[in-house]
């Protein structure tokens, strides 16, 4: 709560001051020292379990442990971002104020227990990120990937509210708990094509938002057409904090109702995790290649949704951060590179490791952890997910999930292939600089990417 | 405690060597490189009873999910870590003779890397760190021959990345699922995965994946169709990593894994896997004899003498796992050598085209001397490391079906033809324009080859040197299967 205000009242502050000529780096270090404080007062609510605003939002530690990885997520974000902010120089503070808003959204869709907050934190998620994806103004591509995701994601929330409103007919609340126990104590809800319209409807406009297959058509071009920078945190917190509100309020409301929505979602899992990885493969331009990858990821955490309640969060929250940190890393050496070469395909990366070494270390030590090979966090982030969906009894998905695996390898390492084994033809990369700053955030994540492949356990089992 | 510095010093090593430039940074890596070495002769000084881990390290690595980083080394292990520390100082050293690499410092550390990984899967005894060491092994390699590599290096080595990974992520998932059978609290170690009962469905499936990864590395037939094209692109330091060391990766794991947790299914399907052993050996053996590249022809014998390692070992009685133990030990010391004697050549005539070499023996005394030994020891002529093993091999296999052993034993004669053809076309006969100033072998080259030509002497003179270490392991093996 204290950090929703702190974030808002940061927010407020760095939109207004745009009106006046402020040193924007002032304003950044501003930005990040209330990231800190906000994180840091979650903190310290660990194991308090707050609720807010009549029972409306609910910090447990679920919802604090969300908060702080996105809050963090953000933060290295905007330590990234000054490879943007060199070629985009107009409205800086309202771009900072417009992803801390952002943020507020996603830190209400985590925590909330009422689905009046859940519709109302994804607008308030979304509707910055409309604009940030057209913030590129001048560009065309950035103008339809904003229009493209306004359309897609208001037709979404629309299908959303619709099911929020058939579950409230059904069940008479919109309280988590309240909703859970109507539906353990009527029996005949399962079959009551009132609730599941209203289910199947909440989870169309869910999946929409983290671009499941087949609802994931605007993820590429919104993907592609947005600023590099713009884009990292789309689909890395956007992503995560989307995932964790479809779980929390699948688990905590509709588990009773499991054997309506498995079959669907392992289903929905199989296709999503095949469609962006078969897309993938076929793609030039890397932003692309990422977006369906994170299609593909997309699914990988869909099956958090049917494995063991039990350890389900951990194994989500696993997830998000390694993939988090691995994209964002790529992205931010994407924004380097692209800089220089004005164009993301992959064969604008040929012989960066001749030409930076060090930036070629770190673009491929995210592939790898994207592609899941051990001594990465993205291995122990799949890892999870197998073992657990072994467990499960779902072989034949964890068999698709591990073709679409090797799948998966061959595209990631088309970069890595790039960067290590060709030659730079035009000797274009030897240009490419970034500040000390940037250097020093990639090695944490580096450093934060092996920690995870080496030592699982800090994170996992957390709550 | 010994297994773990075997498994540490080479990470280290591979650290300190990053640190380094040009000349120094291969020196650093030679010299550290013998370190391990000392430290597994000196273990075998100690290691008298080769029936105990007496080198167990344990420790918790992951808790929660029961991953234990467990490494033991038994007689076979012993044998195969003791290998890879003689190997990679060679293969350093013999890397050192003008060929430049246009970083020495990567090129060293990934070496060092791959030894490090290497010795952690022959050593590992905790599934789920087995399949760690088993991809970290891949990566330094497949880097190796990715950048310094030949023609079409992409496409060739990205399908051998694809392929190998292909097989080891159906592994992971068999590693899952016996995880998953064992009691709580659960875990991956060997000891309590081989007390595993499973029924002959869950055996069956889990063989299945594990052997996928195997078969692929060894690679044995119909699944090697990766190894001659990345044996012949990759350089020569990655090419006796790969045959030398990496493919033994393979057969090891069916010794330490299948043979232990599954084997009704490996007994069961032996007859099958010995048979398309067989057919290997002599399809890889008549490619071998068309060859017109040297490389490429070592690449396919290669082939068939894992195919023979193989039929021995899925024979599984004694006589061939015994074999198939040693046989490991001295392919990889023969394999090393050939293959350096063919980058000296290759390098003082640039090419390896067979029919325009000819009449190096003439100028170049020494190295034929050299290059005919370790020959011999391939072709496994008597009192030669080859011969032992290959007795042993064809014994097991002969025991186990009789017309499997009389087709198995044409790999004498094939090896034969292609080996001896080979070398009467490379260094006998008129010496040509290309071979006529051919310079004989540098002191360097000398430290590489006298080694691997007393090895190969001196093991076959004597081969109770390695059978002392095996003999046990294979008992114990046997036995398992004999139930």
């Amino acid at each position: 709560m204290t950090t929703i205000i702190i974030l808002s009242l940061a927010g407020l502050f760095s939109m207004i001051v745009g009106l006046f000529k402020v040193n924007e780096k002032l304003v950044l270090g501003l930005l990040i020292v209330a990231l800190l404080a906000g994180a840091g007062v979650l903190f310290s609510d660990w194991d308090s379990k707050y609720t807010y605003f009549n029972d409306m939002v609910y910090f447990d530690n679920y919802a604090i442990a969300f908060s702080i990885a996105l809050i963090l997520v953000t933060l290295i974000i905007f330590l990234l971002s000054e490879i943007h902010f060199q070629q985009v120089k107009e409205y800086v503070t309202e771009q900072y104020a417009l992803v801390i808003f952002s943020l507020i959204g996603m830190i209400i869709i985590v925590s909330f227990d009422h689905l009046a907050m859940l519709f109302v934190g994804i607008e308030i998620m979304s509707i910055p990120l409309y604009i940030l994806a057209g913030s590129n103004k001048k560009e065309l591509a950035s103008n339809e990937a904003s229009l493209k995701y306004f359309l897609m994601g208001s037709f979404a929330t629309g299908l959303l509210l619709m099911g929020i409103t058939l579950i409230y007919g059904a069940t008479d609340s919109f309280h988590l708990e309240k909703i859970a126990s109507s539906i353990v104590s009527n029996k005949d809800l399962v079959k009551d094509p009132v609730m599941i319209g209203g289910l199947l409807l909440v989870l169309i406009g869910l999946g929409f938002k983290v671009s499941a297959a087949p609802f994931h058509f605007w993820a590429p071009d919104v993907y592609q057409g947005s600023p590099t920078w713009v884009t990292s945190f789309m689909s890395t917190a956007v992503k995560v904090a989307g995932f964790a509100a479809f779980f929390r309020l699948f688990h905590v409301c509709f588990m009773p109702l499991s054997e309506v929505w498995i079959g669907i979602v392992s289903v929905l899992a199989a296709i999503t995790i095949t469609i962006g990885g078969v897309s993938a493969v076929f793609q030039t331009s890397l932003k692309r290649i990422l977006a369906y990858s994170s299609i593909s990821h997309a699914g990988y955490m869909l099956i958090v949704f049917i494995i063991n309640p039990e350890n389900a969060g951990n194994v989500l929250l696993f997830y998000g951060i390694a993939y988090s940190i691995a994209s964002i890393v790529a992205f931010a050496v994407i924004g380097a590179v692209e800089k220089i070469t004005g164009s993301d395909s992959i064969d604008s990366f040929n012989g960066l490791a001749k030409s930076n070494l060090s930036l070629a270390f770190f673009i491929t030590l995210s592939m790898i952890s994207l592609a899941g090979i051990p001594l990465t966090g993205g291995f122990f982030a799949k890892f999870y997910i197998l073992s657990s969906g072994i467990e499960a009894g779902y072989l034949w998905l964890i068999l698709i999930a591990i073709v679409n695996a090797i799948i998966g390898i061959y595209y990631y390492f088309k970069v890595v292939i790039a960067v290590f084994f060709k030659e730079d033809a035009k000797d274009l990369l030897s240009t490419v600089t970034v500040s000390r700053l940037f250097y020093s955030i990639l090695i944490i994540c580096s450093i934060i990417t092996l920690q995870l492949g080496l030592f699982p356990d800090l994170i996992y089992y957390l709550f | 405690m010994f297994a773990l510095l075997l498994v540490v010093l080479p990470l280290i090593l591979a650290f300190i060597t990053l640190i380094f430039k040009g000349n120094i940074a291969k020196w650093i890596a030679f010299i550290g490189s013998l370190l391990p070495l000392a430290l597994v002769l000196y273990v075998l000084f100690v290691n008298k009873d080769a029936s105990a881990n007496l080198f167990d390290f344990q420790t918790p690595w992951i808790p929660s999910i029961g991953i234990t980083f467990h490494l033991g080394l038994d007689g076979v292990a012993l044998l195969l870590v003791l290998l890879t520390n003689v190997l990679v100082p060679l293969i350093i050293l013999s890397s050192t003779n003008n060929r430049p690499y246009s970083s020495n410092t990567a090129f060293y550390s990934l070496i060092l890397f791959m030894q490090s990984a290497l010795v952690g899967v022959f050593s590992s005894l905790d599934a789920f760190l087995f399949y760690i060491f088993w991809e970290a092994a891949l990566i330094p390699v497949y880097f190796i021959a990715g950048i310094w590599g030949g023609e079409d290096k992409v496409r060739v080595t990205f399908k051998f990345f694809l392929y190998t990974i292909f097989g080891s992520l159906f592994m992971l998932v068999g590693i899952i699922y016996i995880y998953i059978q064992t009691s709580a609290p659960r875990s991956f170690d060997w000891t309590i995965l081989t007390t595993l009962q499973l029924d002959s469905t869950q055996e069956l499936w889990v063989f299945l994946a594990f052997f996928s990864a195997f078969a692929i590395k060894m690679p044995i037939f119909p699944f090697h169709t990766w190894q001659p094209d990345t044996y012949t692109v990759s350089p020569t330091p990655a090419t006796m990593l790969l045959s030398g060391i990496m493919l033994k990766m393979g057969i090891y794991g069916i010794i330490r894994w299948i043979i232990p947790i599954t084997p009704f299914a490996f007994t069961d399907w032996g007859l099958i896997l010995s048979i398309l052993a067989v057919i290997g050996i002599v399809y890889a053996s008549i490619i071998a004899i068309l060859q017109k590249d040297f490389k490429r022809l070592i690449a396919y014998s290669s082939i068939a003498h894992v195919g023979l390692i193989a039929a021995g070992l899925f024979a599984g009685n004694i006589e061939g796992i015994q074999g198939a133990i040693i046989q490991m030990v001295n392919h990889g010391i023969n394999v090393v050598g050939i293959f350096f004697v063919l980058e000296i050549i290759a390098q003082r005539t640039g090419t390896r085209q067979i029919a325009e070499l000819g009449g190096i023996v003439h100028s170049a005394p020494k190295l034929a001397i050299c290059f005919v030994i370790i020959l011999l020891g391939s072709v496994a002529l008597p009192l030669t490391n080859g011969f032992p093993g290959e007795f042993l091999l064809l014994l097991g296999v002969y025991k186990f079906n009789m017309y499997l052993g009389a087709v198995a034993g044409l790999t004498i004669i094939l090896g034969a033809i292609y080996m001896l053809r080979m070398y009467k076309n490379i260094m006998l006969g008129e010496a040509n324009a290309i071979t006529t100033n051919f310079q004989d072998l540098t002191n360097t080259e000398m430290a590489v080859l006298i080694p691997i030509c007393l090895l190969v002497i001196g093991l076959g003179v004597y081969p109770n040197l390695l059978l002392q270490f095996s003999e046990s392991a294979a008992v114990q093996l046997a036995n398992i299967l004999a139930k």
